[in-house]
């Protein structure tokens, strides 16, 4: 009698593959990082109200467990000393201090990704990740690019897809890599440019299998885990 | 940000309705959460990114809606004309720091009266949110949101000899403020004062003591500009966040004070026939003009477009970013948000429409394997293999479950502050949650579960698994063992730790650091379950064993499928045993189902519970030619 694996196992690998396919490296780092790396780096100042949209489970001895695979994604190339051109995928475990719901937890799995290049524009962002969205939601789907602000990226983007429904609903944050990110990692952002995204894959994986409420996930609970 | 459609209209010619104001908006930046219908106002519910503080207003929206559409602001309305009154009353502003408040503007304003606002204004300012209190308070409100500058009114009588010293305050230096609460401020936030007392906290709220009342008869109406930062620092502080520090920390139009004061100073005295003092207005810091060095070559290659230098400048020339040669110059309300050209670019992008640029695709390019990846997701697919079942769980513990586990608390990082007891703590160990998971689910037949996730000590994190079993049998174990190539040391489960979880059963377990297993992976299967979730119920399943003798070449996943069909009650359908032997005649075998029955109404009974069973004997019986074995 064979065993099960989290819904959630199922789906990363899945999904990952998309960007595999398309040349991007698989890379992990830690979940516990510093201040520096999670908002400094990524132009996120102490004394800006962005930094109000994120919140965060610091630890005692003032690190703090990352908010989102950004900033382990800005680690690993500033700490390696990365050159471009590159593309790299991050997935991992990230962490917010926010009271939980049927779509919130505390902890939940993100899946950043980047490339670094001389010429890659806009148009490789919009269209990688139109691509992602059809892979996860089906070549009919309707998407659309929304202005936002993430301070690691100038442009800022955010992406809707059209639910059942009928009613747009947000899937992901991107946009061009910040000057200022760049330059933190040690890139020259005259010579190169860089896209990326961070989307938050539990509701991806809630989308595919029906799941309404993220909770369930955590539980340990055979009823669930047995179904898939 | 509530913004009222019918408000906006006043300023540009919006051809659109709601609807589709709200659509093109949320393309162009601005997102609507909702459309509400509220008196005579149709009420837009905007989310305003945080470097946009120049949008926090009618004025700024207008502004966004006029670049969008190719619209003329009607800013005759916005014209102000006040009749200036003689008023033998001063002010006299102290400002300790130019850094601090860089412009202070300001009026005298004799011989008000304390009043109901007119119904027009009191409708809008519910429009946004505003409760109407009086003529005063009401028109600073309205100004500020038309307009976006943060005003403010004291009482002229209450503050001793017109001293308005501008400061940052000491730490521990009290001020009351108008929600009656006396608050004790920090080190560097903003304070007005005069000889006896601290009045005021600018750019957050008033303060008790110059507060309007029904007896004011002289105000001073102020509009300032304060330093964003000290405002951001004092306002979370003091945990106490107002419209007016909103907008502060996000940014106020340096050039916007004067407009804000004139205005409110033309509705005052039209409302109450007042009497209005001179325009007071000092800029101690004047701010430099922004402008950015942009070329077209490097906003095309960021945006993956072909723009021409002049369709460029167009498009700036809308958001009324003018360009000579290839300087931008920024509109000082702007300043918050344009800095570099990368901005620029976007906004090149905003007016273009970002759904309008290019697709590309990336070329083929060789990826590196990540050997650390495909190590754990491959012991995953063995354990699977094995019949062993993932699970996740929360990286938090709590203090009880460290002790009850044995693990010290001085060894594990713990949180500043946490939300609830159980995420006081990160984990030091997979057993933590393995046996809670255990604990969670007495009614399985058997219990074969495994996590690979991170754990924690003071200084390190490192990838674990632990695999969990129920039972007396090393079996399941050994198997691990043996396929993950690791010696055989299994752990049972503590008396103590299983009594205080009530898991009335032996369980075993084994905790291996991922970086301690020598296994050779390549691979992992790309297979994904096809299901669709199914709500579990609160109630315990009820859980029944069939066992069929059955022709040997019949797919044990039909029988599954037949069963799971007879009845929506039947939730899972576990195949536990399989295997031909003679004993059951010639190509015959045995196959064995854990049957999960659940209501989400209600628990299943016996008597339920047996009807369903029977069902599916017959259908089974019948189907395959198969029998019950019993």
């Amino acid at each position: 009698m064979k065993g099960h694996l989290h819904p959630l196992t199922q789906f990363m690998r899945q999904t990952l593959k998309y960007f595999t396919d398309r040349g991007f490296s698989i890379a992990e780092g830690d979940q516990i990082d510093s201040e520096w790396w999670n908002f400094d780096a990524l132009n996120v100042p102490a004394t800006h109200p962005s930094r109000d949209v994120q919140d965060t489970f610091w630890l005692k001895d003032k690190r703090l467990l990352r908010t989102q695979t950004t900033t382990t994604e800005a680690h690993l190339i500033g700490d390696n000393n990365l050159k471009p051109p590159f593309r790299l995928v991050v997935p991992g475990r990230c962490f917010r201090h926010e009271a939980t719901d049927a779509t919130h937890d505390y902890n939940f799995y993100q899946l950043d990704g980047i490339a670094v290049d001389k010429n890659i524009g806009m148009d490789y962002l919009i269209g990688i990740l139109d691509g992602y969205m059809k892979s996860l939601f089906g070549n009919d789907i309707q998407i659309r690019f929304r202005p936002h602000l993430f301070p690691f990226v100038e442009p800022g983007l955010e992406v809707d897809v059209k639910m059942p429904n009928g009613k747009w609903r947000e899937m992901l944050g991107a946009g061009m890599a910040h000057p200022v990110v760049l330059k933190n990692i040690g890139i020259n952002p005259e010579k190169w440019q860089g896209i990326m995204w961070g989307p938050g894959v539990d509701r991806y994986m809630m989308y595919k299998f029906g799941l309404d409420d993220i909770r369930v996930s955590n539980s340990g609970d055979l009823r669930f885990l047995k179904q898939f | 940000m509530r913004i009222s459609y019918e408000w906006l209209k006043e300023f540009v010619d919006i051809k659109k309705s709601p609807a589709e104001l709200a659509d093109d908006l949320s393309l162009f930046g601005h997102e609507v959460d909702s459309i509400k219908k509220q008196d005579d106002n149709t009420i837009l519910d905007f989310e305003i990114t945080p470097n946009r503080g120049d949008c926090l207003s009618i004025l700024g929206m207008v502004r966004e809606v006029a670049a969008l559409y190719e619209l003329k602001v009607k800013s005759e309305k916005l014209k102000v004309k006040i009749k200036n009154g003689k008023i033998d009353k001063n002010i006299n502003i102290k400002i300790a720091d130019p850094k601090i408040c860089p412009r202070f503007t300001a009026r005298i304003i004799d011989n008000i009266k304390i009043q109901e606002s007119p119904k027009w204004m009191q409708e809008r300012l519910k429009s946004y949110g505003f409760r109407p209190i009086n003529n005063i308070v009401d028109i600073t409100n309205y100004v500020m949101v038309a307009t976006g500058q943060p005003l403010h009114a004291f009482d002229y009588d209450k503050i001793k000899a017109g001293l308005m010293n501008v400061r940052l305050s000491k730490k521990g230096e009290e001020v009351t403020t108008l929600d009656g609460k006396n608050r004790i401020l920090p080190e560097n936030a903003i304070i007005i004062e005069d000889s006896e007392k601290i009045y005021d906290l600018p750019g957050i709220m008033g303060g008790i003591k110059s507060e309007v009342d029904e007896k004011t008869k002289t105000i001073v109406l102020q509009g300032a500009i304060f330093d964003p930062v000290l405002i951001r620092l004092a306002s979370k502080y003091l945990n106490h966040m107002t419209d007016a520090s909103y907008r502060y920390e996000r940014g106020v139009d340096f050039e916007g004070t004067v407009q804000g004061v004139n205005m409110a100073a033309e509705l005052i005295i039209e409302t109450c026939k007042a009497t209005c003092g001179d325009l007071i207005d000092i800029i101690s810091l004047k701010e430099k003009e922004i402008k950015i060095a942009f070329e077209t070559s490097k906003i095309n290659r960021l945006l993956g477009t072909n723009f021409s230098e002049q369709e460029i400048k167009n498009y700036l020339y809308r958001f009324g970013i003018a360009c000579y040669d290839n300087i931008a110059t920024i509109p000082t309300y702007r300043r918050f948000d344009l800095k570099i050209w990368q901005d620029i670019a976007e906004e090149v992008a905003r007016i273009f429409g970002y759904n309008n640029l290019g697709k590309s695709n990336f070329d083929p390019a060789e990826t590196t394997p990540n050997k650390d990846y495909i190590k754990r997701e491959y012991i995953k697919d063995k354990l699977k293999e094995i019949g062993f079942t993932e699970i996740y769980s929360y990286s938090f513990t709590d203090e009880k479950s460290l002790q009850q586990f044995g693990f010290s608390k001085n060894d594990v990082p713990e949180i500043e502050k946490p939300i609830s007891p159980e995420t006081q703590y990160l984990r030091p160990s997979l057993i933590i949650p393995l046996l809670k998971a255990a604990a969670k689910n007495p009614w399985a037949p058997e219990i074969n579960i495994f996590e690979i996730e991170k754990v924690f000590s003071k200084d390190k994190e490192w990838w674990e698994l632990g695999v969990l079993t129920s039972g007396n049998s090393d079996v399941m174990l050994k198997k691990v063992c043996d396929i993950l190539n690791v010696p055989f040391k299994i752990n049972d489960a503590d008396k103590n730790i299983l009594e205080a979880y009530k898991i009335r059963r032996p369980i075993k377990y084994l905790i291996l650091k991922i970086g301690d297993i020598n296994i050779d992976s390549h691979d992992y299967s790309l297979e994904i379950s096809e299901n669709k979730y199914r709500p579990i119920s609160r109630f315990a399943p009820t859980i029944r064993d069939l066992a069929f003798i059955i022709d040997a070449t019949i797919d044990s996943q039909d029988v599954e499928k037949t069963i799971l069909e007879a009845s929506n009650v039947i939730l899972l359908v576990e195949l536990f045993d399989e295997f031909v032997s003679d004993k059951f005649g010639q190509n015959k075998k045995n196959l064995a189902y854990h049957i999960w029955l659940q209501d989400l109404e209600k628990p299943v009974d016996d008597q339920k519970a047996n009807k369903i069973i029977e069902n599916i004997i017959k259908k089974i019986e019948d189907k395959f030619n198969a029998k019950l074995r019993s």
